[in-house]
C-alpha cells in the first residue's frame, strides 16, 4: 500500500487504540507495525504532539523487572477528535469505494439502456 | 546500528531544542530499546524498524520550531519554523518556502519604502533649517527665503509624522501577517502529517 495513505490514517489508528485502553510507547507502536507497514520511529513525534495538543495524558507506571513505563491515556478532547477524524475516515473511504465501483454502475445502466 | 548509534544520531539531529525536550525524547526511544531488549530482539534490528534517525529528529524539530512560532510568532520563529517544515520534504519546498519568502519579501519592500520615506524626510527638515540660517548658499528668486524655509520644513514634518503613522500600521501588518504564518505552517505539518509522515 502506498505510503501516503497508511500515514494518513495513523493518528485515527494511535487515538483509536487509546480509547480502548491506556497503552505505554512501545505496547502502541507494536500494535500499529503489526497492521501497518510504517517506521516505528515516527510514530514517537506524533504521540508527542498529540500529547501536546492535549488529546491525552501520560502517567508512570511500575513494571515488573524495569524502569517505570509512560503510559498514554486519552483525554475527553481526545476521545472528540477521535470521533471527528472516524467520521472524515469514513467519509473518505466511502468516497474512495464508490469511485472504484462506478465502473459497475456504468456497466448496469448500459445494460438497461439496451 | 545499534543502540547506542541510533540515540547517538537522533541526539545530533535534535540539537538546539530545549535540553528538557531532548531528554525526554530520548527517554522515549531509549524505553523502547528496553522493551525490544526484554522481548528478544536484537537492537540492530529493533533500530531498523524504528527507522532513520535523522528523519525522527527533523519531524521532532519541525513540530517544535512551528508550536514555538504559533506562541510567539516573530520573524526569528516564524524563519525557522518555515525551516524546519522545508526540512521535512521537497513537497514543503513549494507550499511552504514559496508562501513564506513571498509574504517576507513584501513586508519588507514595505518597509524599506518606509524608511527611505523617513530619511527623506529628515533630509528635507534638516536642509530647510540650513537653508532658513544660511538664505545666502541658495539663490531662489522672488520667494522669501525665510518663508520658504518655514514650508519646506513643515512639508519635512509631515512626510515624517506620515511615515510614524505608517510605520505603527506596518507594525500590526507584519505581526498580523507573522501570525498568519505561523498558522498556515501548523496547518501545513498538520495535512503533511496525515498524508505524507504521520
Amino acid at each position: 500500500m502506498n505510503t501516503q495513505f497508511k500515514k494518513g490514517a495513523l493518528a485515527l489508528c494511535v487515538l483509536t487504540i487509546l480509547s480502548r485502553k491506556d497503552c505505554y510507547g512501545y505496547e502502541l507502536v507494536q500494535t500499529i507495525s503489526k497492521n501497518i507497514d510504517v517506521a516505528e520511529g515516527t510514530i514517537y513525534p506524533l504521540l508527542r504532539r498529540l500529547s501536546a495538543e492535549g488529546y491525552f495524558e501520560t502517567y508512570l507506571l511500575e513494571s515488573t523487572g524495569g524502569p517505570p513505563r509512560k503510559y498514554y491515556r486519552l483525554t475527553q478532547k481526545g476521545h472528540s477528535y477521535r470521533n471527528e477524524l472516524e467520521t472524515e475516515w469514513t467519509n473518505f473511504s466511502a468516497g474512495v469505494s464508490r469511485i472504484l465501483t462506478i465502473p459497475d454502475d456504468e456497466k448496469e445502466k448500459g445494460e438497461m439502456k439496451s | 546500528m545499534n543502540r547506542e548509534q541510533f540515540l547517538e544520531s537522533l541526539k545530533t539531529a535534535l540539537k538546539g531544542l530545549p535540553e528538557m525536550e531532548v531528554r525526554d525524547i530520548l527517554e522515549d526511544y531509549q524505553m523502547h530499546f528496553q522493551e525490544g531488549t526484554v522481548e528478544g530482539r536484537a537492537e540492530a534490528d529493533i533500530a531498523r524498524t524504528l527507522g532513520d534517525p535523522i528523519d525522527i529528529g527533523r519531524m521532532f524539530r519541525a513540530d517544535f520550531m512551528v508550536a514555538k512560532a504559533g506562541k510567539s510568532a516573530t520573524f526569528r520563529n516564524v524563519a525557522g519554523a518555515a525551516m524546519a517544515v522545508v526540512g521535512l520534504g521537497l513537497f514543503n519546498l513549494l507550499f511552504v518556502a514559496g508562501p513564506v519568502s513571498a509574504v517576507f519579501l513584501a513586508l519588507l519592500t514595505v518597509w524599506m519604502l518606509l524608511v527611505v520615506l523617513a530619511l527623506v524626510s529628515v533630509t528635507v527638515i534638516v536642509a530647510s533649517v540650513f537653508y532658513a540660517l544660511f538664505p545666502s548658499f541658495f539663490v531662489v528668486g522672488g520667494v522669501s527665503p525665510f518663508l520658504l524655509a518655514l514650508g519646506v520644513f513643515f512639508l519635512g514634518i509631515g512626510a515624517l509624522s506620515l511615515s510614524a503613522i505608517l510605520a505603527i500600521c506596518m507594525g500590526f501588518l507584519t505581526r498580523f501577517c507573522f501570525r498568519l504564518l505561523a498558522d498556515y505552517l501548523k496547518f501545513n505539518l498538520e495535512v503533511i502529517q496525515k498524508r505524507r509522515s504521520l
